[in-house]
């Protein structure tokens, strides 16, 4: 594991000190007052060390009046010291680090045995690394998407000393398309000519001198559409098979400035939230540098859903790349690693630990969410307005947390934060900047509308390429906190949203909910429905919008089951209850089955849509 | 919606009126310098605890409507909570919105075991996101929103005093 910038100068603020007291007068000391403690402090010349490499570790000690300093021992990890002083050693990692992991160097104060202070080194492993890359690019390639018939050039990059590079192979081993022109480092991936849809296919990379060391890159072929600024999304059963009108992507996570790289797939797509939020137990071979306050606490996030359900965990800098798309850490792209333990919750994030903590896949239905909706960050509401800062005058939310990096408590209140603190917004910080399209085709135009899986396409940018540009029959809908108005059943909703991340039409109904589940809609059958969609600005053109709910229990019955549903709708909140001061059931979500049978794009707020003017706003 | 079929047409309109009579803003306001009046979870005494507001930091107005009393917390991040209490001191629903969500657990009181089981429930049967819409015997629970801006409300049904309609609670 190799830190970049940002986690070396972060594990320099995380010296550890520990302290004891001693009372000097009862050794027949030197005139020390009583009750005056001695300290040590520890630091390192490097953090992180290559096997077999050194490190020098300063201590500095303060009020020891006999001047003895300290001894030095490895208290974990293996390795050897060297060169001792009382004050300087020199640590060596030990040859052959299987994986990476950290050693211990204690440093116990001479004068009293009872005052000791640690600091841990990060060991890299000395296992070989392979990590691949889109020629000619030298990073570390997230999942890419190309055109059927198409080719694309790939190399591999290895730490191996022998340099007896890699051998290549693709899967499955049928339909996936050819490999040509292969060397030891380089090769060319030749796509089908012709896929019946979006396929998938894994291109390894295999160290010669050690086959346990592997790279796989994940290629979509695409009929068409496809390009370095295009991610394929899926509709399934996601990661525990339990799973309906969730679209999932493939995300690359790198450590920062770093080949370390996993890919995670059945990242859920929102663009009702900010930020990439990944389950740990989904990347267990990745190490993340957390970021730390000035005090050498762990920042930590909360990010809470309208259902009472949460994601908690460290704020952790990463790489984060999505085909040729990549948000660094050193331009300040800061994830959520959501927790595997349930412990050191705050209640204010966790409004009680009842239902909530999806931590697991089972919970979460994904490995993970990525935000890529209207704001920058999870604190910005409309208008750039940041609520975790303090600029507002007003508390902030519970979203940000400082703590010991074990935890909070449960009575921990939420911090004022920066915004180049917060998690971002990845699409933030990727070349096309300003926004995403979505689209995806419908499951099927005849009933039940349903389909048992379902491929679309999730492009970045708005107006930045020939391959996103708004289409000028598109109706565009300006935006007021982060909402447009949908009139629905001589109901006016003024809160209303378009969210991918919502898993059915939620919206305040007569429609009967189902009796074993009051969150979907159990009409008798299928129903048509009518609303019409229009945005804030002035002379916002009105959208008619068409569409079915159907028997909720009927669809999750169907079989062969299906996971995509385009008739899917359940209550938010009671009908006719919308009042003018905003009170009541004001919203329209108009979740992931509107996106079927058509393209819509959200624009980030503040951001410039060539053409247009900027962000945010939804069009379709 | 079966709970709210209890709720006779009469009594609802009774309560519009009023609500209507008065409006909002021009109901009649007591802010209750002292002492401050008691307030308590969903289903919980009006006389027993302090506890919603000294959890939320919040500051505290009082509302005497003709068929309950409001009492309307602040806290210093802008979360409104109101608890709706019954002329014989209940609190028979609860409001909120804001930026992030409030401590359900303090809100639901004795009904927060039943909310938490109900909500997983759900979920486990369809992991997912979106609007919460609970409807248990004596429970009803909704909640909706979306990033930084959240709202909903809790009641029990069997419990809404004479002259009030659900729809009052929000």
């Amino acid at each position: 594991m190799t830190y970049g910038r940002g986690g070396t100068v972060r594990a320099f603020l995380a010296i550890v000190l520990v302290a004891g007291l001693v009372f000097l007068s009862a050794c027949g000391g030197s005139g020390t007052p009583v009750g005056v403690q001695i300290t040590i402090t520890l630091a390192a010349s490097a953090n992180s060390v290559a096997p077999g490499q050194s490190t020098t570790i300063t201590a500095t000690v303060a009020n020891d009046t006999s001047n003895k300093g300290v001894t030095w021992s490895i208290t974990s990890g293996g390795g050897t010291l060297s060169g001792q002083t009382s004050t300087t050693v020199v640590y060596t990692a030990p040859a052959s680090v299987p994986t990476p992991t950290s050693a211990t160097i204690t440093a116990t104060s001479a004068a009293s045995s009872t005052v000791t202070a640690s600091i841990q080194i990060s060991l890299q492993s000395s296992a070989i690394a392979v990590s691949l890359s889109i020629a000619p690019s030298s990073a570390p390639a997230g999942p890419q998407t190309i055109n059927q018939g198409q080719q694309l050039s790939v190399s591999a990059t290895t730490n191996d000393p022998a340099k007896k590079g890699v051998t290549w192979s693709l899967s499955p081993s049928t339909g996936a398309g050819t490999l040509t022109n292969q060397t030891s480092t380089a090769v060319t991936y030749v796509a089908p000519g012709s896929v019946g849809g979006n396929t998938p296919v894994t291109l390894t990379a295999t160290s010669v001198s050690d086959a346990n060391a592997t790279a796989a890159l994940e290629i979509t072929v695409f009929q068409s559409g496809a390009g370095s600024n295009v991610a394929a999304l899926n509709v399934n059963s996601g990661p525990a098979g339990n799973s309906s009108n969730i679209a999932f992507v493939s995300v690359t996570i790198c450590v920062p400035g770093t080949t370390t790289c996993q890919t995670v797939d059945n990242i859920q797509v929102d663009t009702g939230s900010a930020g990439l939020r990944i389950l740990q137990s989904a990347m267990p071979s990745l190490s993340l540098p957390s970021l730390m306050d000035s005090t050498g606490n762990t920042i930590f996030n909360c990010v809470q859903f309208a259902d009472t359900s949460f994601l908690w965990g460290p704020v952790q800098e990463a790489d984060v790349r999505i085909g040729g798309e990549v948000a660094t850490a050193t331009n300040g792209e800061l994830i959520q690693t959501v927790s595997t333990s349930t412990a050191g919750i705050p209640t204010a994030c966790s409004t009680g630990s009842g239902p909530g903590d999806e931590n697991t896949p089972t919970t979460l239905g994904a490995n993970g969410i990525i935000g890529v909706g209207l704001e920058p960050t999870d604190c910005f509401v409309q208008g750039l307005v940041n609520l975790c800062d303090g600029s507002t005058g007003q508390g902030p939310p519970p979203a940000y947390f400082s703590c010991a990096s074990s935890g909070c408590s449960s009575t921990t209140t939420p911090i004022t934060i920066a915004a180049g603190s917060q998690v971002v917004n990845p699409v933030f910080l990727f070349t096309d900047n300003n926004g995403v399209a979505i689209q995806f085709p419908l499951p099927l135009s005849t009933p039940p509308y349903a389909a048992p899986t379902l491929s679309g396409a999730l492009t970045f940018g708005v107006n930045t390429q020939t391959n996103n540009m708004i289409p000028s029959n598109a109706i565009l809908f300006g935006l007021s906190n982060d909402s447009f108005i949908t009139t629905y059943a001589g109901q006016t909703l003024p809160n209303s949203v378009i969210d991918s991340g919502s898993s059915a039409l939620f919206f305040p109904s007569s429609l009967t909910v189902c009796a074993d589940n009051a969150g979907f809609f159990c009409p008798p059958g299928l129903t048509p429905q009518s609303a019409t969609n229009q945005g804030y600005q002035a002379g916002a053109p009105v959208s008619n919008v068409n569409f079915n709910i159907d028997n909720a229990d009927n669809l999750f019955n169907l079989t062969p089951p299906d996971t995509a549903f385009q008739t899917l709708g359940g209550p938010n909140g009671s009908p006719n209850t919308c009042t003018s001061q905003g009170t009541g059931s004001c919203q329209f979500d108009w979740g992931l089955p509107f996106f079927y049978g058509q393209t819509i794009f959200t624009a980030i707020d503040g951001q410039t849509v060539n053409g247009i003017g900027s962000g945010p706003f939804w069009a379709y | 919606m079966k709970p709210n079929s209890r709720i006779s047409v009469s009594r609802t309109s009774v309560s519009r009126t009023s609500l209507s009579r008065t409006s909002w803003i021009g109901i009649a306001v007591l802010l209750l310098a002292l002492p401050i009046p008691a307030l308590a979870a969903l289903g919980g005494d009006v006389a027993s605890v302090h506890e919603d507001q000294a959890q939320m930091k919040g500051s505290l107005k009082t509302t005497e409507a003709v068929v309950f009393t409001l009492h309307e917390i602040k806290s210093p991040a802008g979360m409104v909570v109101r608890e709706y209490v019954s002329p014989a001191g209940q609190v028979f629903g609860v409001s909120w919105h804001g930026s992030g969500m409030p401590n359900l657990q303090q809100l639901l009181g004795s009904y927060f075991q039943n909310f938490s089981d109900a909500v997983k429930a759900q979920k486990a049967a369809h992991p997912g996101h979106g609007p919460l819409y609970i409807q248990e015997p004596g429970l009803v629970v909704e909640s909706t929103g979306h990033m930084r801006s959240f709202s909903g409300r809790a009641y029990d049904p069997g419990k809404l005093p004479q002259g009030v309609s659900a729809n009052d609670i929000r």
